[in-house]
C-alpha cells in the first residue's frame, strides 16, 4: 500500500482525534473530553503511523503506553522492537521477573489481586464456621493468596514504569545542572527510554539504562504515564 | 509596490543621465518595445521584461506600476548612431519581474503603438495547470482590467491630500455570498503624516475579511498630483438582505496649512503660484500643523438578495459560489487494518469558509475517523482556492469494497439556483491480513519520505494495524496507583480482618461457657455420687467425691489442672481461709486409709463446705 507522508500526518491527526487525547510539548496527553479514553489498538495504531511517519520517539511511547493496556500482545512487543532496533536502539529486555511479571494486564491483576483478599478472608472464616471442610475452604483461602501475590508482582513490575519517560526530540542533551547553559554530559536520542528521577524548573534529571544520569529539558520527554490522564 | 532598483542610486542615475542624452541629441523617430521572458511562470519564479526606447521615448523605460508584481532593474544598455549627421540612441533597461501571487497580468503598452505584454502566474502547490485546471488561470485580482473589478470612483478629501476607494465586481449579491473587493486608499505625499488604523466598514449589514497589515503599494497620478495608493484584498459578504449601502472609511493624520496658501494669479505667474504652494515647500518652512481625519470612501449601493428557501438540499452548508467537486483514494488496494485516505476536493470560486463536507458517516465493513480539512488560495484574497477534506478510513473486511459518492451541496449565484454534486463511488480491493506476517508498507512513498530523518522510519517489517474493539481505558494510570481504588484493598482486608477477629472471639467465648458447663455437670454428678455415699454410710466414697469436686472446682477457679490443687497450694493462694478445704483433704486421706474411723463424721457438714466453695467459683 502506497500512502503520502502528509496521509500519515492524517492519521495520525485523525487517530488523536479519536482517542480523544492530543499530544502537546511535553507530550502530557490526556483525553480531550470527559467519557473519552486511551485504547489498546488506537495507541498501538497511532504508533504505527507515527513510525510510518518518522517519529520513533512519538511511536515508542504509544507503543508503551499500549502495551500498559495489552501487555501480552505480541504485535506491539514485535513493531516496539524492530522500532526501537531501527532508531538504533537497544530492545527493551529486563530481567526475568520483568519480563514474565510485565505480561500480566495491570488492571486484571488488580482486580485479582482484590478478589484474592476476599477469598482468603472468606475461606478463613469458612474454616472457623464449617470446621469438617476445612481442607476445602483451606484450598479457597490458598488460590486467594495465590491471587494477591500475582498482583503483588504485577504491581512491582508496574513501579518502575511509573516514573519512565521516552525522549521524542531528535536529540536532546543530559546537563550537569537543570539550566540550558550547564556542560552537558551526554546526548540523549529520540526513542531512548529514561527513568526520571526529579523534575526542577523544566528540566527533568533522567537516568538511563546504562546508569547516567543527568538533567535534560523537560519538553524533550513524554512519560509513558502522563500525569493526571 | 517596490519599484526601485536594488542597485542604490547608480541606476537610476545612469537612467537620467540616458534620458538627458536623448533630449539634447536630435530627436528621430520615437519607438518603445517591450517584451517579457518567459510568459508563463510559477510563483517563486521570476520573468525579465525588457524595455527598449529609442529616439525621445525614453520615459518609457520607467517600471510600470501594477499590484501583485515587483519590478527590480538589473541591468541597462545604450547605444547612440550617427548616420549622415543624423544621431540617434537606442536604450534598453531589463527588469527582474517577481510575481506576489498567482494569475495573469496585463503589462500595459509603455507607449503609443507598443504592444501590451501578459505574463502568467501559476499557483505553486499546482506544479501544473492540469492539476489544479480551474484555478490555474484564474486572476489574482489586482489588474481591474482582469479581475473584473470596477475602477472605482475616487473622492479625494477637500483638501486634496487623501481618497478612499472602493471596486467592486458587481452591485447585486446574496446573503453569505463572498465577493471580492479591493479597498484602496491614496495618500499625497507631505499631507499624510500617517495611517491610524485600518479600513473599516461603517456599518453593520455586511462583514469584511481581516486586511493584511501589509497592502500592496503603488503609486498612481490623479489630476498631476503623484499618490501612494495602499490596496487590501478582501472579501465581502451581506449578512441581510434588501437595499444597502457601504462605505469605508479609515482614520488618517494630516498635516494642514497653518498659513493661508498663495491665492492664484497673485503671483501673476501660475508656475510660482504651484511652487509656493506645494507642500514640500510649505513643509520646508514648517507652515503646517497635523490633525486626524476619517476619510471615507464614495457610498456603494448594493441589492441584497435573500437566498431562496424553495429547493433548499438538505445538506446546503451555507456555500455560495461556483464549485467543483472530485475525490480520490490514496490507494485503491489495500490490507484489512490499514488506514486509507479519502480525499475530497471542492475547487473553484465563492465562500470557502461555508465549504463544509460531512464525508463518510458509518460505512459497512469500514471505520471511519473524524475529517480534517485544509484551504489553498489561489489569490489573495480567498475568493479562488481549492479545500481538500482528508478521512482515514480503515477496512474491516477483506474484499472488494465500495465508497458511496460524497455529496456537496452549493448556491450558485449565477443561475440563482442551488447545486448538490456528487463524487463517483470509489472501490478498493481491500486484501485479508496473512496471520503473523508482516505488513510491507508503502515501500517507494515512505522510503522518500525516510530520507529526511535522522535514523529513518521502519519502511517494513511492522506488524498491521488493529481493529478498534471499542474497549477503552479511562487512564494510563494503573488501578494501583489510583487513590480512589488503591483503598478497596485495604478496605477489604480490614472488614475480613476485622470479621474474623470478631469470629475468632465469639469462638473462644462459646468454647468457655462449654468447659463451664460440663464442670457444672462433673460437680453436680460429684454431689450425687457424696449424697449416694452418704446414704449408704459409705464415707470414703463420700470423701473421696467431696475432695474431686473441690479440687474441680478450685482447678476452675485458677484456671489449672486439677491435678495440681494439693493441701500446700491452697493455702498458699487462700492462706486462712483454706483451714476447712485442708482438713477436708485430711479427712479424705484419713478415709482412704482408715475408713472405719471416720463412721461418727457429719457429713451434712462437708457437704455445705462443698456447696460454698461452689458457689464462689460460680459468683467469681
Amino acid at each position: 500500500m502506497k500512502l503520502r507522508r502528509s496521509t500519515y500526518g492524517a492519521a495520525i491527526a485523525a487517530l488523536m482525534l479519536a482517542l480523544g487525547a492530543g499530544i502537546v510539548a511535553g507530550a502530557t496527553v490526556a483525553p480531550a473530553q470527559p467519557g473519552t479514553g486511551y485504547s489498546a489498538p488506537q495507541l498501538y495504531n497511532l504508533a504505527n503511523a507515527s513510525a510510518r511517519d518518522g517519529k520513533p520517539g512519538l511511536a515508542v511511547l504509544n507503543y508503551e503506553r499500549a502495551r500498559l493496556l495489552a501487555p501480552s500482545d505480541p504485535d506491539v512487543q514485535a513493531n516496539l522492537r524492530y522500532v526501537l532496533e531501527a532508531a538504533g536502539l537497544p530492545a527493551v529486555t529486563g530481567n526475568w521477573f520483568d519480563r514474565h511479571a510485565g505480561l500480566l494486564r495491570s488492571n486484571s491483576c488488580f482486580w485479582l489481586g482484590c478478589i484474592g483478599i476476599l477469598l482468603v478472608g472468606a475461606g478463613e472464616i469458612a474454616r472457623r464456621v464449617y470446621p469438617r471442610q476445612r481442607t476445602a475452604f483451606g484450598a479457597v483461602s490458598a488460590a486467594g493468596l495465590s491471587g494477591i501475590i500475582l498482583a503483588l508482582c504485577a504491581a512491582a513490575a508496574l513501579w518502575p514504569v511509573m516514573s519512565e519517560a521516552v525522549v521524542i526530540a531528535p536529540t536532546t542533551a543530559q546537563r550537569l545542572a537543570p539550566a540550558t547553559l550547564a556542560d552537558p554530559l551526554s546526548t540523549l536520542h529520540e526513542a531512548q527510554i529514561v527513568t526520571v528521577e526529579a523534575q526542577r524548573q523544566g528540566f527533568a534529571l533522567v537516568q538511563t539504562k546504562a546508569g547516567l544520569a543527568g538533567w535534560v529539558l523537560r519538553a524533550d520527554l513524554a512519560p509513558i504515564v502522563p500525569r493526571g490522564s | 509596490m517596490k519599484t526601485h532598483p536594488s542597485h542604490g542610486n547608480r541606476l537610476p542615475a545612469a537612467m537620467a543621465g540616458l534620458i538627458a542624452l536623448a533630449t539634447v541629441t536630435s530627436a528621430g523617430a520615437a519607438a518603445v518595445t517591450e517584451q517579457i521572458e518567459p510568459a508563463q511562470i510559477t510563483l517563486g519564479q521570476t520573468a525579465q521584461l525588457t524595455i527598449t526606447a529609442s529616439g525621445d521615448a525614453h520615459s518609457a523605460l520607467a517600471p510600470p506600476v501594477i499590484p501583485g508584481l515587483e519590478f527590480v532593474a538589473v541591468g541597462q544598455s545604450s547605444q547612440m548612431q550617427s548616420i549622415n549627421g543624423q544621431t540617434s540612441t537606442t536604450s534598453s533597461v531589463i527588469y527582474q519581474v517577481t510575481p506576489q501571487r498567482a494569475g495573469i497580468y496585463t503589462i500595459p503598452a509603455m507607449a503609443q503603438g507598443s504592444q501590451p505584454q501578459l505574463l502568467r502566474v501559476l499557483p505553486v502547490s499546482a506544479g501544473s495547470a492540469a492539476a489544479f485546471p480551474d484555478t490555474a488561470g484564474a486572476p489574482a485580482l489586482p489588474p481591474a482590467a482582469v479581475s473584473g473589478l470596477a475602477t472605482g470612483a475616487t473622492r479625494l478629501t477637500p483638501d486634496g491630500s487623501a481618497f478612499v476607494r472602493l471596486r467592486l465586481p458587481k452591485h447585486q449579491l446574496y446573503v453569505g455570498e463572498s465577493i471580492p473587493v479591493d479597498i484602496q486608499v491614496g495618500m499625497r505625499e507631505g499631507l499624510v503624516a500617517s495611517l491610524n488604523g485600518l479600513p473599516t466598514l461603517n456599518g453593520d449589514a455586511f462583514t469584511l475579511d481581516k486586511l493584511s497589515t501589509q497592502p500592496d503599494r503603488a503609486d498612481e497620478v490623479i489630476g498631476g498630483r503623484p499618490f501612494t495608493v495602499l490596496t487590501w484584498h478582501s472579501l465581502l459578504a451581506a449578512v441581510k438582505p434588501g437595499a444597502l449601502s457601504l462605505r469605508i472609511e479609515t482614520p488618517l493624520t494630516v498635516r494642514m496649512q497653518a498659513r493661508p496658501t498663495v491665492p492664484a494669479g497673485a503671483l501673476g505667474d501660475s508656475d510660482l503660484n504651484d511652487f509656493f504652494n506645494d507642500p514640500f515647500f510649505q513643509n520646508f518652512f514648517g507652515g503646517t500643523t497635523e490633525k486626524e481625519i476619517t476619510v471615507a470612501s464614495t457610498p456603494a449601493e448594493f441589492n441584497v438578495l435573500a437566498l431562496p428557501p424553495q429547493n433548499r438540499p438538505a445538506g446546503f452548508s451555507g456555500a455560495v459560489g461556483t464549485f467543483k467537486v472530485t475525490s480520490d483514494l490514496s490507494t485503491t488496494t489495500a490490507t484489512v487494518g490499514d488506514p486509507v485516505t479519502l480525499r475530497l476536493q471542492v475547487s473553484g470560486a465563492g465562500n470557502f469558509d461555508r465549504v463544509k463536507s460531512p464525508m463518510l458517516g458509518s460505512v459497512d465493513d469500514w471505520k471511519t475517523y473524524a475529517p480534517t480539512s485544509s484551504f489553498t488560495a489561489a489569490d489573495s484574497a480567498g475568493y479562488h482556492g481549492r479545500k481538500v477534506f482528508e478521512q482515514p478510513l480503515i477496512a474491516a473486511q477483506p474484499g472488494n469494497q465500495t465508497l458511496p459518492g460524497i455529496a456537496f451541496s452549493y448556491f450558485d449565484p449565477d443561475t440563482g439556483r442551488y447545486e448538490t454534486v456528487r463524487t463517483a463511488p470509489l472501490s478498493v480491493a481491500v486484501s485479508p491480513v496473512a496471520a503473523g506476517s508482516p505488513v510491507a508498507i508503502a515501500p517507494a512513498a515512505i522510503v522518500g519520505a525516510a530520507t529526511a530523518t535522522v535514523s529513518g522510519p521502519p519502511t517494513g517489517g511492522l506488524r498491521p494495524d488493529h481493529i478498534d474493539t471499542g474497549e477503552s481505558s479511562k487512564s494510563l494510570v494503573p488501578l494501583y496507583f489510583q487513590p480512589r481504588y488503591l483503598s478497596i484493598p485495604g478496605v477489604l482486608s480490614v472488614a475480613l480482618t476485622g470479621a474474623w477477629l470478631w469470629m475468632r472471639r465469639r469462638a473462644q467465648a462459646s468454647n468457655g461457657d462449654n468447659v463451664q458447663q460440663a464442670h457444672r455437670m462433673k460437680v453436680a454428678r460429684l454431689l450425687a455420687q457424696m449424697d449416694q455415699a452418704a446414704a449408704a454410710g459409705d464415707v470414703m466414697g463420700f470423701f473421696n467425691s467431696a475432695r474431686t469436686a473441690v479440687r474441680g472446682t478450685l482447678a476452675a477457679r485458677w484456671q489449672v489442672s486439677p491435678e495440681s490443687i494439693t493441701p500446700e497450694s491452697t493455702d498458699s493462694r487462700l492462706g486462712t481461709n483454706a483451714a476447712d478445704i485442708r482438713r477436708l483433704f485430711d479427712l479424705a486421706d484419713e478415709a482412704a486409709y482408715s475408713g472405719s474411723m471416720l463412721e461418727h463424721i457429719d457429713t451434712q457438714k462437708w457437704r455445705l463446705l462443698v456447696l460454698r466453695q461452689l458457689e464462689e467459683v460460680a459468683s467469681s
